[in-house]
């Protein structure tokens, strides 16, 4: 099963679009995150014991550092124009597997 | 522009086997972004490896890739580049696969000025065989075979490759995906042999032996330790002391590359018996 989630801004033209099952909970994404866009929660169902979530898209300023940085190709920033055509993880494994 | 990281993975290989937070994640998708940024076509492009954590690289790559034997992933590479000079051939290798096991493959494909890009992953150790220091873990650093500290001087992968020949080097580090990236992108643009440097975390295997468990921890020691070349320009020697420079730091577009005098070469001899092309 695909676990995607995508989170658009209202005020902006940004989607921030997150893979649950590629995301390891590193906190790279959090720290780099200056406005605090991102928060890391618990996921009890990976073994890593952590997953990234959107805290407030609406904070997000389109630095894109995160998604620099994250080592799992797990988050992506981009402009509304942009997402039709990003090809995205088919992987029916979580990394708990 | 977004870069569409996925094209040029194999997707259903994800996720990856290496540890959360590793900064090998880092340079790969740095790796991608240079790729795409210089618009070349993944199947005209081979991506070759030896052994260790970074050499899984290859393995998620859909692109032309090899994943062959410790050390000799410049020997592989050296001949897919001379049978297909046509073709883009970039080399993912760890420290001690590039400069313990294979150095000599090292030091003579930077003598020979082959167009083949070398990206190090330097994270100081060996992180996949359990923790062993390498010729690149700091002195007085701990390691599985050094409990009480390292006393071998490390290598400076930069000034070796730039002293046996190579003529694009630079170093960059995961803290700074966007500054590597330009690095690697550069690398393989040049025509010749070009070494790219990432420092990178292995906070499995280092970190945790040296109070950095954490990859975010990790990532920020090597970033208060690196210093870009134009800054240190400007700083006091007694400022530098520890530090790691960062940046472009040789480039030579003179020499001659070795595709380009092979096939020259066949020329010449192929005229020389009177053989028509
Ligand atoms: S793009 Fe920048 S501001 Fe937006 S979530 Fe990522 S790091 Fe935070
Ligand atoms: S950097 Fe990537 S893997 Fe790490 S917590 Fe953020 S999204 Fe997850
Ligand atoms: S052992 Fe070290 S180098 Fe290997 S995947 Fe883990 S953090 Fe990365």
């Amino acid at each position: 099963m695909s676990n995607i989630t995508r989170h658009y801004a209202q005020g902006k033209d940004i989607v921030i679009i997150i893979d649950r099952n590629l995301c390891k909970g590193c906190d790279i994404c959090v720290q780099v995150c200056t406005p605090g866009t991102l928060e890391l929660v618990d996921a009890p169902d990976k073994w890593e014991g952590s997953v990234v979530q959107v805290k407030d898209v609406e904070l997000c300023n389109f630095c894109r550092l995160c998604e620099i940085q994250c080592p799992d190709f797990a988050i992506r920033v981009v402009k509304k124009a942009e997402e039709e055509g990003l090809t995205m993880a088919k992987g029916k494994k979580t990394s708990a597997e | 522009m977004a870069v569409d990281y996925l094209h040029y993975l194999r997707a259903d290989k994800l996720p990856h086997m290496w540890c959360p937070g590793c900064g090998i994640g880092i340079v790969v998708k740095s790796m991608i972004g240079a790729i795409d940024a210089l618009g070349w076509d993944k199947n005209e492009t081979a991506v070759v490896s030896g052994i260790g954590c970074t050499s899984r690289a290859p393995g998620y790559m859909d692109m032309n890739t090899l994943h062959t034997t410790h050390g000799r992933a410049l020997t592989f590479a050296t001949g897919v580049k001379m049978a297909a000079p046509d073709k883009h051939v970039i080399v993912i290798a760890g420290d001690g696969d590039s400069s313990a096991i294979g150095g000599n493959h090292f030091i003579h494909a930077c003598r020979r000025n082959i167009d083949i890009t070398m990206i190090i992953v330097n994270n100081n150790i060996y992180g996949m065989t359990g923790g062993q220091f390498s010729p690149t873990t700091p002195y007085g650093a701990k390691a599985a075979t050094t409990p009480h500290g390292n006393i071998d001087p490390a290598f400076d992968l930069g000034q070796l490759a730039i002293g046996a020949g190579a003529t694009y080097v630079a170093r960059g580090s995961v803290d700074n995906g966007r500054m590597l990236q330009k690095y690697l992108k550069d690398g393989m643009a040049h025509h010749g042999f070009s070494v790219i440097e990432a420092l990178s975390n292995c906070h499995t295997q280092f970190g945790r032996r040296n109070k950095m468990s954490d990859p975010v921890v990790m990532v920020e020691w090597i970033a208060n330790k690196v210093v870009t070349k134009a800054k240190a320009e400007k700083m006091p020697p007694e400022e530098l002391e520890g530090k790691i420079i960062t940046g472009e730091l040789h480039r030579n577009d003179e020499r001659p590359e070795y595709t380009d005098e092979y096939s020259q070469l066949i020329q010449r001899v192929q005229k020389k018996a009177g053989v028509h092309q």
